[in-house]
């Protein structure tokens, strides 16, 4: 039954074919400015943004993520991006051509099919070079992506829902739970020479907190962390082909 | 029991809802004055300030992340262009401004602050100055004549109605969703009065109005997949009506002067550097087949710029490299999202093909130019892929050697690595 179970269970884990052969030359790693919406949903469908909390969740991201990369034997750069963005715009919009190649690229390594715990180290997505300005300005190996999306419901909203789960519960005799904030976070490490995807995870969670980022970063493996079920030399046939160009 | 509930709550209901649906159509959005009107009370109203605070954070977000232009000759040329067809408004608090979008989709927006942003994937189609002025007044209409706030009004009532179908829709939000909107939306009825103030606009600034039809034609050409879902540049449907009123109003009332306003040497300047950037733009959002339309046409129209070779090249080696992207951007063209996994297999099956395209076409560049920097980059990356490891190593090698601030320089670095040189 355990088996069954553990054979069924899907992962929202991406994680680069050769990663462990990046990672060994990754050392450094630059955060990038976390891209954060925070807001408050109303009734009347004017959402508001929570400015305050945006910026302590903001700061809260940067601290856990800190951690979690130490923790797992990586260095982490400290270099202001926001601060250079400020300064130079050209920058700013190489920083945003990540985001978008980001964007396009999730497209790839999420494409509705669902991937199993064994399958989720068997992908080959790239950024390209549109990353290697902020490795090199921030002299970091790789580059670790935020994404971030909280919400809390106004009274209003909540008395409307409240509302909706009573006609609810009166006619099927069901009571539904609702939720009244909850958060997303996705996390990306990408490779700052050749902008191969190396790892990426996506949690939520219904609190509407940044802790939700340890649990996502959680699964990420350590330097040390040796490669499952990979081939030993002696098991490979020669090959004498020189090594295949980066996907981009 | 459960029935007779059921009968009653939902005759009860009904009567509600249609109370409020019939509320909701009883807006006050026509107490709001245009611009143009000494009587207008701009910033008066909670409503107002609240869009006008949420144009300013979107525009320094705009900022914040580089996306506004900063070529100045680009700028100060739709900035003249604007200048000359926005009207006379009433009132200091307001001023009309325009900026260029560092963004290749088709679409111009308007925000109820008066700022006015045109993309470069739109700039890149049109084809002269009267077009450009068409689109900037299209969008001084919607700032004129206050069309989000009037948005705003009656989007207050009808999300209340929407809530109340919400709640009998038992929480599923399905009478919700389509009342959702963004700072720009406009509605159909405000799009085409729009286009009427346009014309006025086009009109008094002595532009040939008759190109707003052709702009109307552009759009209509314009695969969806190059605009924003809702926006009007991709309503297709939308277009004929546009394109009739058009026609009708300047038979009527706008008829084009003989002495209308054109500086064509200096549209083409603007237009020659925005296509090279389009270009650019439209490869790092993966949109590989557009990037090769989008050459094409600028060679069509007599582009001697080598740069739009070196791009339709990168676009077809990207293509080779990034099969994936390349049929899901296929699949989204043709509208087909459910068979990316077929084109998927023709582009890999292509791969060869597309690689010797992407030589061809940079010999092209060649020819035209000589030898710029990245053509040794594009020639060295293309070898790679077809496995021709000297040529790769010697081109991307003087590539690296061109310069010492080449923004991908540990891209060629790490490729060079693995060339073992």
């Amino acid at each position: 039954m355990l088996s069954i179970l553990q054979g069924c269970a899907y992962t929202a884990v991406r994680q680069h074919k050769d990663y462990h052969e990046y990672v060994k030359d990754v050392e450094y790693i630059v955060i990038a400015p976390p891209a954060v919406t925070v807001e408050e949903v109303t009734f009347t469908g004017e959402n508001n943004q929570l400015t305050d909390k945006k910026a302590l969740i903001q700061s809260q991201l940067i601290n856990l993520a800190k951690a979690k990369l130490k923790e797992r034997g990586f260095k982490v750069v400290d270099f202001d991006i926001d601060a250079e963005m400020e300064k130079d715009k050209d920058f700013a919009f190489e920083v945003n051509q990540v985001e978008e190649a980001f964007k396009q690229t999730r497209q790839e390594l999420y494409d509705g099919q669902q991937v199993a715990e064994e399958e989720k180290a068997k992908f080959n997505s790239s950024l390209g070079p549109v990353v290697n300005t902020i490795a090199n300005r921030a002299g970091a190996d790789a580059v670790l992506l935020l994404h971030y999306y909280g919400f809390e419901k106004s009274s209003g909203m909540v008395a409307k829902d409240i509302a909706a789960g009573v006609l609810l519960a009166l006619l099927t005799g069901t009571v539904a739970a609702s939720t009244t904030q909850g958060s997303q976070v996705e996390v990306a490490l990408i490779d700052g020479d050749t902008g191969a995807v190396l790892w990426v995870n996506s949690r939520a969670a219904p609190t509407l907190s940044a802790d939700v980022t340890s649990i996502a970063m959680s699964e990420l493996p350590g330097t040390n962390a040796v490669a499952q079920n990979t081939s030993t030399v002696e098991d490979k046939p020669e090959n004498t082909a020189p090594p295949a160009p980066d996907n981009y | 029991m459960l029935q007779r509930f059921t009968t009653r709550h939902l005759r009860g209901a009904g009567a509600l809802l249609l109370f409020v649906l019939l509320y909701g159509c009883a807006g006050t959005a026509g107490n709001v004055q245009p611009l143009t009107e000494n009587s207008h009370d701009y910033g008066a109203t909670e409503t107002e300030l609240s869009l006008l605070s949420k144009s300013t954070a979107a525009h320094q977000e705009l900022e914040k992340k580089g996306l506004i232009l900063s070529d100045e000759f680009i700028n100060e040329f739709v900035r003249q262009t604007g200048a000359r067809i926005t009207p006379g408004i009433y009132g200091e608090q307001i001023k009309i401004q325009f900026y260029v979008l560092k963004d290749s989709t088709v679409n111009a927006m308007a925000f109820p602050n008066g700022n006015i942003y045109i993309n470069v994937g739109l700039l890149a189609r049109l084809h002269n100055e009267a077009q450009l002025a068409h689109v900037l007044s299209h969008e001084v209409a919607h700032v004129v004549q206050r069309h989000s706030l009037k948005r705003a009004v009656n989007r207050s009532s009808t999300i209340v109605a929407a809530h109340i179908t919400d709640l009998l829709l038992f929480g599923t939000s399905i009478g919700y969703l389509p009342y959702l909107s963004s700072l720009s939306g406009f509605s159909q009825e405000q799009e085409l009065e729009s286009d009427q103030y346009a014309l006025k606009y086009m009109y008094n600034a002595s532009y040939d109005t008759a190109e707003s039809v052709n702009v109307f034609k552009i759009l209509q050409e314009t695969s969806a997949a190059e605009s924003i879902k809702g926006s009007i540049y991709s309503s297709h449907p939308t277009n004929k009506l546009r394109i009739q009123q058009s026609e009708e109003l300047i038979q009527q009332q706008y008829s084009t002067q003989a002495h209308a306003l054109q500086d064509q040497e200096q549209f083409l300047r603007v237009q020659r550097a925005i296509e090279r950037l389009n270009l650019e733009l439209q490869l790092t959002s993966r949109k590989y087949q557009m990037t090769i339309q989008g050459a094409e046409r600028a060679i069509a129209n007599n582009s001697n710029d080598p740069w739009i070779w070196y791009y339709k090249a990168e676009a077809y080696r990207l293509m080779a490299k990034n099969p994936k992207s390349a049929a899901l951007e296929r699949a989204w063209i043709k509208g087909e999202s459910q068979s990316a996994e077929k084109y998927e297999q023709e582009i890999q099956a292509q791969t060869q093909e597309l690689l010797n395209k992407a030589s061809e076409t940079l010999a092209e560049g060649v020819r035209l130019a000589g030898n710029i920097p990245q053509f040794h980059r594009c020639r060295g990356l293309i070898a790679y892929d077809l496995a021709d490891m000297a040529v790769a190593k010697e081109e991307l090698t003087k590539y690296l050697q061109s310069g010492s601030d080449l923004k991908d320089k540990l891209f060629i670095e790490r490729q060079l690595k693995k060339l073992g040189g």
